[in-house]
């Protein structure tokens, strides 16, 4: 999937950035059929920082963020377009993290039991 | 005490006389007469019986004219003898008891206060009824009243409050003006800071979203999710304690609307006016992007 545009929460967000190394930023992806994905980046530092702030060690369950070295203008785009690649799964997949309904996982775990016991049945027969 | 200054005085008149009358030359009843009056004031004046003012006697030189003042003491010598009291006038003469009495200007012709000891064995020096002049206090004598100030210190004790209120002036004055040579996104940034910096203070919280249909329905579609309604409700919580960096950081939309992050996507916009933190929108990050928009619009 083509990325159409890159934008973030205010124009000068990365100018406003403190710590290049230890910082997370939404950035807004349009796609090329214009739909607008919303991801979280985030650098590895920053990782270690909120398990800090929460005193807890490990990242508490939540969005999926991307991880990148550095927030910089050049390291987000390589990265959006990364993650756009495959039609933009992936990019929809950390868009839609966290928002997908417990019922579709459910079905989704069904129908792989469902698979395991066919093949079960197969290697039985 | 005064009949032996009367005894002394008769001693020295006697004395006096004898050395008057061999002086004096004139002859007869007036040798006499003369010569008596010498001895008499000046027996009298050595022997503190009487104290003499003199008045300052004018710059006309041809003719010398002492005033004399005597004191109460004399006038009760007068009383108690029947002796009168003598105003002695030395136009050029030569007799003594003028002699040499110019004093200097500066005294008051007054009397008052400092006075030579009565005693007779504290007899002044001659001359010793001079005073000082006021401000200008003498060897041991009476000078400037206690609570004389005299301009000079008056002068100096007010000098140094001036020099404070100066120097605190100057320190107000020299303190750098803060936040004036600095671009708008540095600002920005620094505004972002300090809004997240400041923590502990507990701020009333108003709900604004009401005021808006388009934002009262986006907050509907973000509180669908349990956990993203417990996020939010979290996160509205804490910044009301007055914790402004909940969940995963907040940040500068525009102008003075900010943004609070909450890991599982949600998000809450408010903005502080007038010491009240208002609450102007919620989201979740399907529906981010068109909150804001809305918001740009609104505010």
């Amino acid at each position: 999937m083509l990325v159409k545009k890159i934008s973030f929460i205010s124009p000068n967000a990365l100018e406003e950035i403190p710590d290049i190394e230890d910082y997370n930023l939404d950035v807004f992806v349009e796609l090329e059929d214009g739909y607008t994905c919303t991801v979280v980046i985030a650098t590895a530092k920053n990782i270690v920082s909120l398990m800090d702030q929460e005193k807890t060690n490990f990242l508490e369950a939540g969005e999926p963020f991307i991880l990148v070295r550095k927030m910089t203008k050049e390291i987000i785009e390589e990265a959006v377009k990364a993650y756009a690649e495959n039609d933009g799964y992936w990019l929809k997949f950390y868009h839609f993290g966290g928002q997908v309904d417990k019922a579709v996982f459910d079905r989704l775990q069904a129908e792989h039991i469902e698979h395991l016991k066919e093949l079960d049945e197969l290697d039985n027969s | 005490m005064k009949i032996l200054r009367y005894v002394v005085w008769l001693c020295i008149l006697s004395a006096i006389f004898f050395i008057a009358y061999k002086e004096c030359k004139e002859k007869g009843f007036r040798r006499v007469k003369n010569s008596f009056k010498i001895a008499f004031i000046m027996a009298a004046i050595g022997t503190g019986l009487i104290s003499i003012n003199v008045v300052k006697f004018p710059e006309d030189t041809s003719s010398i004219s002492h005033e004399r003042l005597y004191s109460e003491e004399y006038n009760s010598l007068e009383a108690n003898n029947s002796d009168t009291v003598i105003l002695a006038k030395a136009s050029g003469s030569s007799s003594s008891g003028s002699h040499g009495r110019a004093q200097p200007s500066g005294f008051s012709g007054q009397s008052s206060g400092s006075r030579p000891p009565s005693k007779a064995t504290g007899t002044p020096k001659y001359g010793g009824f001079a005073r000082p002049k006021f401000g200008q206090p003498p060897g041991g004598g009476p000078g400037k009243p206690a609570n004389f100030i005299p301009d000079e210190d008056v002068a100096s004790q007010e000098v140094p409050k001036k020099k404070e209120e100066k120097k605190l002036d100057n320190v107000e004055q020299s303190q750098p003006p803060k936040k004036k040579e600095r671009s708008k996104s540095t600002e920005q940034c620094e505004s972002v800071d300090e809004n997240q910096n400041r923590e502990g203070e507990t701020k009333e919280i108003v709900h604004r979203i009401k005021e808006n249909s388009a934002l009262v329905r986006e907050a509907e579609i973000a509180g669908r999710d349990l956990d993203a309604q417990r996020s939010l409700n979290n996160m509205v919580e804490q910044l009301g304690l007055g914790n402004r960096k909940p969940g995963i950081g907040t940040r500068h939309v525009f102008k003075d609307v900010y943004e609070l992050r909450g890991r599982g996507g949600a998000r809450v916009y408010y903005r502080e006016v007038g010491g009240r933190i208002e609450i102007l929108a919620k989201s979740v990050k399907s529906n981010q992007n068109k909150v804001i928009k809305i918001l740009k619009k609104i505010y």
